[in-house]
């Protein structure tokens, strides 16, 4: 077994959080080893990151709110050292400085002092709610991310160190040569900026690459591009295996499992006797022909999530879990727009109708809801 | 002797009739053995046994025994009575009675007083110069004196007798089966008395012992009669006019080795009194002043009615003391006499000519509606008429304007009647209402002076205004008769102004009708409010459990996850540190839980009783454990003494109180970077229970030691101050809703010095629920 990754863990209540350490340590199959301390006076606290030389960093936000085990409070939160470490790596010979920074807070404490913040969105490379990181699979899921934000940054480490050239840079961040070539050039431009720091890097691949729609899908819409209801089938998981072949091998690619959507059609096409658009197929048809086409029986039709609902589904609602036909689908008003390789965020016309999950409909789609929810309200009339 | 004939006898009564030392004594004997020797006649005798068999059996205690001669003295037109026990609380001392009465002549001392069975005192129902009522029993008092002690020496001397007269007597004397008529008392003449006429009772060889239990009952049993005197020297009429209420009692007494002790009604009462209402009617004009006593002593006020005219009504006096039966006005040794002469004596008197007229005054007497204006609560000062003492007098020698009614019940209602007691009401309670203003400014020091009358108030006095008028009219009506104009324009006249008076007498019923309701209404509100604050505190305290909850929560989800997914994985080590953590959190719920069930079961049960407040500070800091320790603050409880019981709160705002202030400190800690340390003191201050509550936090400055206690006041725009989101306290309502909550209960909060070692203390003072009813 190679060297465990190291993370510290700074909290004011260590006490609390040894517990959660030891449960991510336990989900990392113990390759994660977490140390947890309490905060202490800033240049303390930096000198203490210097000398423990982390692979990683999780950080809680309130690192005023209770005094230390010496009865001193500190004055300083998550997000003011998270910003002193990110200056740390752009001063020369700072290599000692490039690992990844992940919050972990109560979403509360998240949801009011941190998202309405602007200018602290970028210190982070994930932000973990302390309760819903032990709910469902989320254990198993952030201990992975975290072992490959690791990974992905001794990565970029590496490569920075090292000089590479752009193009090869390139590739070692998307994973081959072949699909640098099929990448949209403005994404391609932005990573590979001269002279941007790791960290920077590393937050244009995730908020630009991972995190939304566009270059890459996630599991939900490649299930919903493909007709198929993933909690339902019991041949999901064979059918992930054949999808290997496009899934992004890219950094953080372990931690954030994504597939090219460019190469999910190409897929599609390839397969003998497909109907020629996979767009302009029901659930249902597109499910029958891949348990013909790849011998799975256990696929089961994916549907949608309400009574009038169509079934050509393209993306997943943002509001619910549900895959989403592009024809029921309006935009919703995010707080970034969109870059121009990234796909804009759906949600169903009745949840926006019904107000659901306090998401908004996007301006631009207004009208457009508007008389979808008519044409439904005539339809039923 | 019995063999002496007849003749023997008469010859021995014949020669004693002659001497010249003639020995009356022997000649009564001597009389007494004649007339027995008559054969065809006989006479009934008395046996000197009687006296000590009525003193035992018409005199049961000697408490008695000494409030029939003090009464005795009142009945003699005595004004002060003083009574002295000498080294009585054993056999063999001294008691005195000395009073300033009428005193005796010789003939009365010996047609009255040594006459038995005397018809004086029914045949002059009333005493003498001040007609009082008689108040003794029928001749009981020279038995009592046999009944208290083995001597008596009376002293007494009328307004004209240059010289005392002295009686003594010797009750050994009076033996069975001796002849009472044959006992000789001595009496002589003496030097005059100090204090002039009256009579002194000194009884001599004490017979039982004296408790100080029995001497302050005796006082009691005379509290009936008494009178205080009025200061009126600045007014001369008035103590004319009032001369037959004044009557004194004042007991001391006094042993070798201990100062004397006195019981002074007179001082009692105008000790105990928070103010005295003195109002004349001079030249029609009204001069109402209102005195204070307690709050602010010396401050003389005009009453609101002062300078109106009452031309119906000159001449009259009213004078009352006002009384708040509370600790702090009145002494404990008074408290008992002064409940007991207030519900005998409370309320005002009515004085005609000298007189008192009854029922005016008596005890469940309403004349002046006190006690039925307390019951509808339009104004909330005690205002019963046992918070008064005093008379109203009026001169009205032709009985013009205050005729008796034909059975002696009362006086006629004539309007002037009327007028007078409208005018008493209002005084009383104009002043009654002052005095709780001024009081209210003091209690409620944070809050803002009550004062303003309420909805129902005015509406009553619109309603007021409206039967004023209506009698106004009505009173013209009547004048009109005496107009030189034809009789159909008078009828005229009259007949709109009936009409008119009649409705605006009906508008009057309309408004009070409003006033019901809008009473009514107010008290439903005063009553949610109480539930809101109740609610309130309740609420803070979900909030603050739930932000606790939390936390344990957080923690046993992850152990049980541990638990649950990685179980296998773990070494014996990594599970047993996971039981000890898991039973923490457990222990940590189970104290919410417990604290929790108690308020909330107190809130379902709607009901509030007295609270343990060392219980209550001891269950908090414990239910509180967790949290201090993560903010590594130190909580010491000290409480002093065992009876720390509040008067009845819902257990719930204990909870709120400590919250608050827990908060607070814990804010002021945060902001001083210091090791917390807090401080709860429970202590009892007298009739109040006292917690203090304190931290080494900040401090809070000069300037914002009121404001602290405003709402939305809040200093919180430090770092790690943001709201917390589900936590009421930082929202500036804390101390606000704490003070609300200590109001509410007839307490009070305020800073005081810190305890050395601390910068903040805050002092939440309450009532102590009484030792014995707990």
């Amino acid at each position: 077994m190679s060297e465990p990754i190291r993370y510290l863990l700074v909290d004011d209540q260590p006490k609390d959080l040894r517990q959660i350490a030891k449960a991510l340590e336990l989900a990392s199959n113990r390759r994660l080893k977490i140390e947890v301390a309490g905060p202490e006076e800033f240049a303390a606290m930096l000198s203490r990151i210097e000398h423990f030389r982390p692979d990683g960093l999780l950080l809680d936000n309130r690192l005023e709110e209770h005094p230390n085990k010496d009865g001193n409070r500190q004055v300083y939160r998550g997000t003011a050292l998270a910003q002193q470490l990110r200056n740390q790596e752009v001063e020369p010979n700072t290599g000692a400085w490039v690992f990844p920074v992940v919050l972990l807070s109560f979403r509360q404490n998240i949801d009011q002092l941190y998202t309405p913040d602007r200018t602290v969105w970028d210190l982070f490379d994930l932000e973990l709610d302390k309760n819903e990181l032990m709910e469902g699979q989320n254990l198993a899921l952030h201990s992975e991310q975290l072992v490959d934000l690791a990974r992905g940054y001794q990565l970029l480490k590496d490569h920075r160190e090292k000089a590479t050239p752009r193009e090869a840079f390139q590739a070692a961040i998307l994973g081959s040569e072949v699909v640098v070539g099929d990448t949209d050039g403005r994404f391609l431009a932005y990573v590979s900026y001269p002279g941007i720091p790791c960290h920077v890097v590393a937050q244009i691949v995730i908020k630009g690459l991972l995190d939304r729609p566009g270059l890459l899908i996630d599991e939900p819409y490649l299930a919903a591009r493909l007709g198929v209801d993933r909690h339902k089938s019991p041949d999901w998981h064979a059918l992930l295996e054949r999808l290997e072949p496009i899934r992004y091998q890219g950094v953080f690619g372990t931690g954030w499992k994504r597939w090219w959507s460019r190469y999910l059609e190409d897929w599609w096409h390839k397969l003998p006797g497909a109907p020629d658009d996979l767009r302009s197929l029901g659930a249902l048809e597109r499910v029958k022909f891949l348990s013909i086409a790849l011998g799975l029986n256990g696929l089961v039709a994916a549907t949608g999530g309400h009574a009038a609902a169509r079934d050509r589904f393209w993306m997943e609602c943002f509001g619910g879990q549900i895959p989403l036909d592009p024809a029921d689908a309006v935009r919703v008003w995010e707080r970034t727009e969109a870059k121009a390789w990234q796909e804009a965020r759906y949600m169903s016309w009745w949840e926006a109708h019904a107000g659901a999950a306090g998401l908004k409909c996007h301006p631009s789609d207004e009208e457009r809801l508007e008389r979808l929810i008519r044409s439904h309200v005539r339809k039923v009339g | 002797m019995a063999d002496e004939t007849p003749n023997d006898l008469r010859s021995r009564l014949r020669a004693l009739a002659d001497d010249e030392q003639l020995d009356p004594g022997k000649l009564v004997e001597l009389a007494t053995e004649v007339a027995r020797e008559d054969p065809s006649r006989a006479w009934f005798s008395i046996d000197a046994g009687l006296i000590d068999r009525l003193g035992l059996e018409l005199v049961a205690k000697q408490e008695t025994a000494v409030a029939e001669l003090i009464k005795n003295a009142y009945d003699a037109d005595a004004l002060k009575v003083d009574a002295t026990f000498v080294d009585c609380f054993k056999p063999g001392g001294t008691l005195t009675i000395e009073d300033d009465g009428n005193g005796m002549t010789r003939d009365e001392l010996i047609d009255g007083f040594m006459r038995i069975s005397t018809a004086h005192k029914i045949r002059q129902p009333t005493s003498p110069r001040l007609g009082r009522e008689r108040a003794g029993k029928k001749g009981i008092g020279r038995f009592a004196v046999q009944r208290i002690g083995e001597r008596l020496k009376l002293t007494t001397q009328t307004e004209e007798a240059t010289e005392a007269l002295v009686l003594e007597v010797d009750w050994s004397l009076f033996q069975p089966n001796r002849e009472l008529a044959t006992i000789p008392c001595s009496l002589s003449l003496g030097p005059p008395r100090k204090r002039g006429k009256g009579t002194t009772i000194e009884i001599q060889e004490v017979r039982d012992p004296w408790t100080d239990a029995e001497i302050r009952r005796t006082h009691r049993f005379v509290t009936g009669l008494l009178r205080p005197a009025w200061e009126s020297a600045h007014q001369p009429n008035v103590a004319s006019a009032i001369s037959p209420a004044s009557f004194e009692v004042d007991f001391l007494w006094t042993t070798k080795d201990k100062d004397f002790e006195v019981i002074d009604s007179d001082t009692i009462l105008r000790e105990s009194a928070v103010a005295e209402v003195v109002l004349d009617v001079v030249d029609g004009k009204i001069d109402a002043k209102l005195r204070f006593f307690k709050e602010a002593p010396g401050l003389e006020e005009r009453l609101p009615l002062d300078g109106a005219e009452a031309p119906g009504l000159d001449g009259v006096n009213l004078r009352a003391l006002y009384f708040l039966q509370l600790d702090v006005y009145v002494s404990k040794l008074s408290k008992r006499f002064l409940r007991d002469f207030l519900s005998e004596f409370g309320g005002i008197r009515f004085f005609r000519n000298g007189f008192r007229v009854p029922p005016y005054g008596d005890k469940d007497d309403d004349w002046l509606d006190l006690d039925s204006s307390q019951q509808k609560r339009i104004v909330l000062g005690q205002h019963r008429n046992q918070s008064f003492y005093g008379f109203v007098a009026t001169k009205d020698p032709e009985g013009r304007l205050f005729a008796e009614t034909s059975s002696r019940e009362g006086v006629l209602e004539t309007p002037e009647f009327k007028d007078l007691r409208a005018l008493c009401k209002a005084s009383l309670i104009d002043a009654a209402t002052r005095v709780n203003n001024i009081r209210g400014k003091k209690t409620r020091a944070f809050g803002p002076p009550v004062a303003r009358p309420t909805a129902a108030e005015s509406l009553r006095g619109a309603a007021q205004d409206a039967r004023n008028i209506a009698s106004a009219m009505e009173q013209a009506a009547q004048a009109i008769h005496k107009l030189p104009i034809p009789p159909e324009e008078k009828q005229q006249l009259t007949d709109t102004l009936h009409q008119v008076g009649g409705e605006v007498t009906e508008l009057a019923a309309r408004v009070d009708v409003g006033a019901d309701a809008e009473e009514a209404r107010s008290a439903a509100l005063l009553q949610e409010v109480d539930a809101l604050r109740v609610l309130a505190s309740l609420g803070m305290l979900v909030g603050e459990f739930a932000h606790e909850i939390r936390h344990i929560l957080m923690a046993l989800v992850a152990d049980s996850k541990l638990l649950s997914d990685f179980g296998s994985q773990l070494t014996p080590a990594e599970v047993a540190d996971i039981g000890v953590h898991v039973r923490d959190s457990v222990d940590g719920l189970r104290s919410l839980a417990t604290y929790f069930d108690q308020a909330m079961a107190d809130r379902a049960q709607r009901q509030i009783h007295p609270v343990d407040v060392r219980g209550a500070a001891q269950s908090f800091a414990q239910m509180v454990r967790r949290r201090l320790e993560a903010d590594r603050i130190e909580l010491t409880v000290q409480a002093a003494g065992f009876d720390l019981h509040s008067r009845p709160m819902h257990a719930s705002e204990w909870t709120s109180i400590l919250f608050n202030l827990l908060t607070n400190a814990e804010k002021a800690i945060q902001r001083a970077r210091v090791r917390g340390r807090l401080l709860i003191k429970v202590v009892r201050d007298g009739a109040n229970l006292v917690l203090r509550f304190a931290d080494n936090g900040v401090g809070i400055p000069e300037k914002d030691r009121e404001r602290v206690f405003e709402p939305f006041f809040t200093t919180s725009t430090q770092l790690g101050e943001a709201p917390d989101g589900t936590v009421v306290s930082g929202t500036g309502l804390g101390l606000k809703i704490l003070r609300d909550i200590v109001a509410a209960r007839n307490g009070s909060v305020e800073l005081v010095t810190p305890p050395d070692g601390y910068r903040t203390c805050f002092e939440v003072r309450v009532p102590a629920q009484g030792g014995k009813n707990v």
